[in-house]
Order: C-alpha cells, then sequence, then structure tokens
C-alpha cells in the first residue's frame, strides 16, 4: 500500500526584495493511511508554506508532492481541483468561511462544488458530529471563534477525504475551546481513519499524534518523545 | 451550472446594496442613453418623412423634356414590382382671366395619385392626400394659389384660360408638398390633372416644360440603394434622379447635427456611469477575493470562479436594463409632447425596440466589458495566501491590467460609430474622449505621486490625504477621471450651443439676418411697400433685384449659330443634350455683401 502523502525533495523559495528566501529545501515526507502527523517549528519557519504545497494551492520549486500517488505537478488545473475536493480536506487558523453563508451552508458547500445532489442532509450530518446542529442556519458572524472553527471542521471532513491538512487549528482559540476543538478533529479523524497533518506550537497536541516532525532549516526532522 | 446559479445569486442576495448602487448607476447612464437614441430616431423619421414630402416620393426621375417610354422601362427594371408610379409635368405659361387680364404662372398638370406623400391643404376641401382627391381628376378643374387670384382678378368658381382650354377654379391652395424643387418659384402654381392637359395644346414640339417621374416604392425598402440603381440604369445627364434624401437634405441637415451632439454626449454620460459601476465591481470584487481564494480550496476551479461573477454582471446588466427601459417608455411620450410644445413641430418620441436591444447589449456588454481588469484578478488569485495569518488573500499585481481596459474602449468606440451620422464627427469625438482621458490619466498617475512627496511634510491630515491618493490608485483615478470627463463635457455643452446658435443664426447679434421674405416685388410697387414698412417699424432690408435672361450668343456668335455648328462636329447624342441646354439664367447684384 503506498502512502497517503509523499513529499521528496521539495524545495520552495521566495523574492522577497532584491534576495532570496530559501524557505523549503530538500524537504521529504510520507504520511501513511489513518496516521496523524505534527508539525512543529517557530514561527516564519515554512510551515504554512509547507501546507500549501502539500494542498497543491501552490507548486514546489523543485521535487514532487504526490496525493495517494498522483503527482500533483503533473495534472492539469481541474484535476487538481476535483483532487482537492476528493481527497484533502483543509483547516485554516483563521477559518476562512463564506460571510454570507449559514453554517450548513458553509459546511455543504464542498458538496455543492462537486455537483452532490443531497449535499444539504450530509451537510446537516456533519454539523451534528462537531455537535452543531443547533446552529445550522446561523451566520459566521452571530457565531464564537470556536463554533466558527468546528464549522470549518464540519466542512473538511463531509466530503470524507483521505487527508486533512489543519494549520494551528486552535491558534486564534483560548485553551479550553482550543482543546475541546482539537478533541473533535481528532476523535473524527480517528472514527473515519482519515489522516492528518497537524501544524502546531503546542507540543502538548503534538504529543497527541502518532508522530512529531519539527521544521528546521527547510527540512523535517524526527523528534523523540 | 445550478451550483454557479445558486452562488451567485446568495452572493448578490448578501451584497444588496453593491447590487442596487451598481445597477442605480447603470440604469441612470442607460436613461440618458435611451432617452437620447430615442429622440434621435424620431428626429431621423421625422426627417425623413418631411423629406418625403419635398419630393412628394420616394425617388422620382426628371427631364427637361418627355421622358421617354424606353426609359420608363429601364426605370422599371431596376425598382420593385409593387412600386406605384404618377407623372406630372410643370412649365410656366400664360394664364388669363375672366377679366382678360393675364400673368405668368406655373402649371403643374398631376396624375391621381400625386402626392405619394405629403398633403394638399385646401382652403375649402381641407387636408387632402394624393389618394382622396379623385373629383379632381375627373374634370377641368385647377386649384391656384391665393396670389395668382389677386393678380388674375378670378374668383372661386370662374374660369381660367390656359391656352385654349378653360379650368374652373375649385378651390384656393393654402400650402402644398411634392415637387418642392426649389425654395421659391417666380410664379404662382396652378394645379390641373395631367388628363386634361392636352386640351391646352400648351406643349408642342421644343415646348420648354419639366417631366417628372415619381416613384413610391413598398414600405421598409431602402431608398438610396434603388436610387443609386436607377442613376446607373438611366446614366443619362439629362434624365435626373431624385431621391427624398436629397430634397430633404437641407432640411435634416440641423436636427442631425443636433442630434448627433446629444447622441455624443449621452455617450459620455454612459461611459461615465459604466465607469462608475466598473468601479463599484471592482471594489466588490476585491472584497470577495478572500472568499474566492477559499472557494478554490475547497475544490472549485478559477474558471468556476469566474463564471459566478459574469452571471452576477449579466443579472445586474439585466436589472439595470429593465427599470432603465421602463422609465423611458414612461417619460418618452411626455417628453415628445414637450418637444413638440417647444419647436412648435410635431415630434413623436417613442422607444423603438432597436432602441431596447442596443440598451441590453449596452447593459450587458458594458458590465462584462468594464470587469475586465476586474475580472482579470481571479485568473491570478493565490488561495495559497489562505494559510497566511496577517495578508488577506489576493492576486498578483499586473501592469497588463490597463491593456484589459482597451476592448472596453474599442467597444466606446464602436458605439461612437454607430450613433453619430457622420463617422468623422464619431472619430473626431472618440480622439478627443481618448486624448482627454490618456492626458486626465498622466495628470493622475503623476500629480498623487507628486503630492504625496510635495505635502511629506505637511499638516498631518494634508499628508494622510496625499499619500491615501497615491496608494489607493484604482479608486483615486476613477474618481479623478470621473470627474475630470464631467468638466470637460460640461465646457462642451456651450460650446456646441454656440456652435449650433451661429449655424441656425439663433444668436446673431446685429439681427441683419432676414426672418421673412418678400419675392415679386414690382418696380412700382417697391416705393409705396417701403414706405408703408417703415411706417410700421420693419423697414425693408437687402432689396435685390432679381432678373431672369436668355443666352443670346456664345462665344461672341449667335446661340442658335452656334448650335448649328456644334450639330455638324458631334454626334447625334451631343446634339439632343444641346437642344435642351438651358438658356435661361437668374441674375441678381447687390452693392456688398452681407456677413453671413
Ligand atoms: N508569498 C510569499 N512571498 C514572499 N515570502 C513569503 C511568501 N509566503 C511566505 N513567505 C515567507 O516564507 C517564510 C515562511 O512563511 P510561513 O510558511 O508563513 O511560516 P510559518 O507558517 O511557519 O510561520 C516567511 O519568512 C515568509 O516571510
Ligand atoms: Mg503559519
Amino acid at each position: 500500500m503506498h502512502p497517503i502523502l509523499k513529499v521528496h525533495q521539495a524545495c520552495k523559495s521566495f523574492q522577497q526584495g532584491n534576495h532570496k528566501v530559501k524557505v523549503l529545501e530538500g524537504l521529504d515526507l510520507e504520511v501513511n493511511k489513518g496516521e496523524k502527523v505534527a508539525i512543529l517549528g517557530p514561527s516564519g519557519c515554512g510551515k504554512s508554506t509547507l501546507l500549501s504545497l502539500l494542498a497543491g494551492l501552490d507548486s514546489p520549486g523543485s521535487g514532487t508532492v504526490e496525493i495517494d500517488g498522483t503527482d500533483l505537478s503533473k495534472i492539469n488545473e481541474d484535476q487538481l481541483s476535483q483532487t482537492r475536493s476528493q481527497k484533502l480536506g483543509i483547516v485554516f487558523q483563521q477559518y476562512h468561511l463564506m460571510r454570507n453563508l449559514t453554517a450548513v451552508e458553509n459546511v455543504g458547500l464542498p458538496l455543492e462544488i462537486v455537483g452532490t445532489s443531497d449535499f444539504a442532509e450530509r451537510a446537516r450530518t456533519a454539523l451534528k458530529e462537531v455537535g452543531l446542529d443547533h446552529r445550522a442556519t446561523h451566520f459566521p458572524s452571530e457565531m464564537s471563534g470556536g463554533e466558527c472553527q468546528r464549522v470549518a471542521i464540519a466542512r473538511a471532513l463531509v466530503t470524507r477525504p483521505s487527508l486533512i491538512l489543519a494549520d494551528e487549528p486552535s491558534g486564534n482559540l483560548d485553551q479550553k475551546t482550543g482543546d475541546e476543538v482539537m478533541d473533535i478533529l481528532f476523535n473524527l479523524c480517528r472514527e473515519h481513519t482519515i489522516s492528518l497533518v497537524l501544524v502546531t506550537h503546542n507540543r502538548e497536541l503534538a504529543d497527541r499524534c502518532d508522530r512529531s516532525l519539527l521544521l528546521k532549516e527547510g527540512a523535517l526532522e524526527d523528534l523523540a518523545r | 451550472m445550478s451550483f454557479i446559479l445558486r452562488q451567485a445569486w446568495r452572493e448578490m442576495r448578501n451584497s444588496r446594496s453593491f447590487c442596487f448602487f451598481y445597477s442605480l448607476n447603470l440604469a441612470l447612464g442607460l436613461i440618458g442613453f435611451v432617452v437620447v437614441d430615442a429622440f434621435r430616431e424620431s428626429i431621423e423619421s421625422k426627417v425623413r418623412n418631411e423629406s418625403k414630402e419635398l419630393l412628394g416620393a420616394d425617388l422620382a426621375i426628371r427631364a427637361r423634356r418627355v421622358i421617354t417610354e424606353e426609359e420608363i422601362k429601364q426605370a422599371r427594371n431596376t425598382l420593385p414590382v409593387e412600386t406605384r408610379e404618377a407623372k406630372a409635368v410643370d412649365f410656366f405659361s400664360m394664364a388669363a382671366g375672366p377679366t382678360g387680364r393675364s400673368r405668368l404662372v406655373k402649371v403643374v398638370a398631376i396624375d391621381p395619385g400625386f402626392p405619394f406623400h405629403g398633403t394638399f391643404k385646401l382652403e375649402k376641401g381641407g387636408e387632402k392626400s394624393g389618394n382622396e382627391i379623385k373629383l379632381f381628376h375627373e374634370d377641368r378643374l385647377a386649384w391656384i394659389y391665393p396670389e395668382a387670384r389677386a393678380q388674375l382678378g378670378i374668383k372661386m368658381g370662374e374660369k381660367l384660360q390656359l391656352g385654349e382650354a378653360k379650368f374652373r377654379i375649385a378651390d384656393l391652395i393654402e400650402e402644398e408638398t411634392g415637387l418642392t424643387f426649389q425654395p421659391t418659384d417666380l410664379a404662382p402654381k396652378v394645379f390641373i390633372s395631367r388628363k386634361f392637359l392636352d386640351h391646352t395644346n400648351l406643349l408642342g414640339e421644343g415646348s420648354l416644360a419639366y417631366h417628372t417621374h415619381l416613384f413610391q416604392l413598398p414600405q421598409g425598402i431602402d431608398t438610396d440603394t434603388f436610387g443609386r440603381g436607377l442613376e446607373k440604369a438611366l446614366n443619362s445627364p439629362e434624365v435626373r434622379t431624385y431621391t427624398h434624401r436629397q430634397a430633404g437634405h437641407r432640411a435634416g441637415r440641423l436636427l442631425r447635427y443636433l442630434s448627433d451632439f446629444l447622441s455624443l454626449v449621452s455617450l459620455v454620460a454612459l461611459f461615465l456611469a459604466c465607469l462608475g459601476s466598473g468601479f463599484l465591481f471592482h471594489g466588490f470584487l476585491t472584497h470577495r477575493m478572500p472568499e474566492l481564494a477559499t472557494l478554490v480550496s475547497l475544490g472549485a476551479t478559477r474558471r468556476t470562479a469566474l463564471r459566478i461573477f459574469l452571471l452576477q454582471l449579466f443579472l445586474l446588466g439585466i436589472f439595470a436594463a429593465l427599470p432603465a427601459t421602463l422609465a423611458c417608455s414612461l417619460l418618452l411620450p411626455g417628453l415628445g409632447g414637450m418637444i413638440s410644445e417647444m419647436t412648435g413641430s410635431k415630434v413623436e418620441v417613442w422607444v423603438s425596440s432597436r432602441s431596447i436591444l442596443l440598451t441590453f447589449a449596452v447593459a450587458m456588454g458594458s458590465g462584462w466589458l468594464l470587469a475586465l481588469p476586474a475580472l482579470s484578478k481571479v485568473r491570478r488569485l493565490r488561495p495559497a495566501e489562505l494559510f497566511q495569518e496577517a495578508v488577506r488573500p489576493g492576486s498578483k499585481p499586473s501592469r497588463m491590467n490597463l491593456l484589459l481596459a482597451l476592448p472596453g474602449l474599442l467597444a466606446f468606440w464602436g458605439l461612437c460609430l454607430a450613433q453619430a451620422h457622420s463617422d468623422k464627427l464619431a472619430n473626431v469625438f472618440f480622439g478627443c474622449f481618448l486624448g482627454s482621458l490618456i492626458l486626465l490619466y498622466i495628470l493622475a498617475r503623476f500629480g498623487f505621486g507628486l503630492g504625496e512627496k510635495l505635502f511629506g511634510k505637511s499638516r498631518l491630515s494634508i499628508r494622510l490625504a496625499a499619500r491615501s491618493l497615491a496608494r489607493n490608485r484604482a479608486g483615486a483615478l476613477t474618481g479623478f477621471l470621473a470627474i475630470g470627463l464631467g468638466v470637460l463635457l460640461i465646457t462642451l455643452i456651450p460650446q456646441t450651443h454656440h456652435g449650433l446658435g451661429k449655424e441656425i443664426g439663433l444668436d446673431d447679434p446685429t439681427g441683419d439676418l432676414p426672418s421673412l421674405f418678400l419675392f415679386d416685388l414690382q418696380e412700382e410697387q417697391l416705393n409705396a411697400v417701403q414706405s408703408l414698412l417703415e411706417k410700421e417699424g420693419t423697414p425693408l432690408a437687402n432689396i435685390t433685384p432679381w432678373i431672369r435672361g436668355k443666352i443670346k450668343t456664345l462665344k461672341g456668335m449667335a446661340y442658335e449659330k452656334s448650335q448649328r455648328q456644334e450639330e455638324e462636329l458631334n454626334n447625334p447624342d451631343e446634339q439632343r443634350r444641346n437642344a435642351f441646354r438651358n438658356r435661361s439664367f437668374n441674375l441678381s447684384y447687390r452693392e456688398k455683401l452681407l456677413g453671413k
């Protein structure tokens, strides 16, 4: 069985003014089905950059990113979008919900995009899984940060993806709410055997994952327990 | 598709104020556009009708001799089968009243049906079209102008001697249309039916008379094309072809100037409205970029995102065009009445289906064209920025953005060409418009940059204002362009008003342009008329003698002689032409020319 995610010798640099900043240099990563991997590292070390490569929202300068055996650099934009909507769920630090859609509409959106007909029902079920069925018709502006992030988690999970990419999902939340949200995320991933790449500052959260990696000088190294 | 529709609708539902102002802005521009377009069209149809009335037909051929059967056949061959025809003959002759007093009159002998366009306004019979005067052709009747009545000392019902026949005066003419080739005639007209023309025995071999053959084409046929075809088929210098357009050329010129001017003004108004709406859309789109990025991160393609916006613009265009055409349909009849009241001539203004179609096309097309620069942002969207904490996802800046305004400008040029009567005017207008646009743009770009440097050490509020102008370039530029163009337009209005006024002689400061003309004053009447008018406070100005002459010698040789000589030299065709050469001419003089 091939890994759900495989990164080989990925490099990424940005032009900042006159000089080039190398953010990732020859990074390797493999994540198996159902595996939870935490990525740690100081601010500005390139964690978010790595996630955007994994999501296919940006492309590496060199090296390859494979999702479920598909090399993202070898497919066109339509196929990339398709891969993203079928295999991936993304949870952002800032939730990025649609302001003018209700909670249930937000959750159903990925299904609507691919043209699923029973999106409303499935969205309701997903919302129930994160314990927010009573908030279905509320707009994001009417909900707390923790509730918004739970809606975002439901949205990432509604398509039953193989891999969730989460960028500091509790970073904008207080300790207690953050823990609640993370519990939900961990439980649902386990329940549906979904792999998880979790970017975090928090060692405790990292310890709840199967593996912890440290992003340092553009590459990942294993963190001993 | 259904997702795109749903999403487009949701977004519009939640951005009501944007939708409202976008549509309102566009609708206002469109209303101006439709009103002027409708006004222009009704003026054009008015001019068309009036010029048809001047000629009395759509097409006519006219010669100073009898038009041969052969030529008429040739003409018929070029025209559609349903074409109606009528003949008319006009010539000068002496006519005598019952007292034996005789005067020069212009006899016009007409066929039933004449005129095809326009009417006779008769003192007794009222207004009659060509089809309503059948009785006139049944008997030896004549309609005369009141002048002839006075000159001949003849009363209604009495007989007028024309050559060897007598015609009973059946009515007096107040106004008549058709065959109006010259603005004035030397002698009052006398109309008779052509059926009885032979009875007069006035036209014999070599008599001088104009023969006109009038044609009425089936409805909705382009007269100009057939006119040209006719001219080509006849190919004779003696037989001239007239289209109603030529006849009405002068009458329509001024109205066309006016409508051209209004059209172009309305186009600028439309442009400004589009600029406003385009700017609103730009803001709306910029605001939406993070959500677009989110949509892409959820598995939508950029194409889907783009389609959502195109659909929204389409719907908004409809929202703008619907109330605009509705408002115009309600307002225009009233406007027509107002114009009629002001100008004293009946102008009906209505919204044609062409106008409505054009409005919708412009509303939706302009949305897309103006949004092009904004929409190109969607193509350059960077959803990776969703992961960045501090930045709102946007798109890579691009220098090519300005180029994307090009299709919009080209479309505007096309509209200018379509709306103005003359291509030259449209091009000059567009050139000036583009020139000022570029000038204003350059001014703004450098002005704002300079302002930032200049006011860098000023008071905080000024410094911040200058900086904000320099940094929020899109907004500042749009605002500046809109105001600048508006000001240019406002200065253009009095300019054109002045030009038009000069052309019509409206605001002639010396007031020495005549508004009334008196013709055919005889020498012995002059003094009496002059002193009478002087007493009335409106003295006669510019009394000009007018003498009709006849060529007697040509290059020092008696005219008949020079003719005979040519006969020996040239081919029969030229001989014939020579025989019909116009020997008469009008002579006039004046001591000095007027300024106008
Ligand atoms: N689009 C970009 N252009 C230029 N530099 C960038 C861009 N995105 C990220 N960077 C730079 O890359 C580095 C890593 O950023 P990021 O991945 O956001 O770090 P982290 O998520 O670990 O805090 C930073 O120095 C950042 O300035
Ligand atoms: Mg980050």
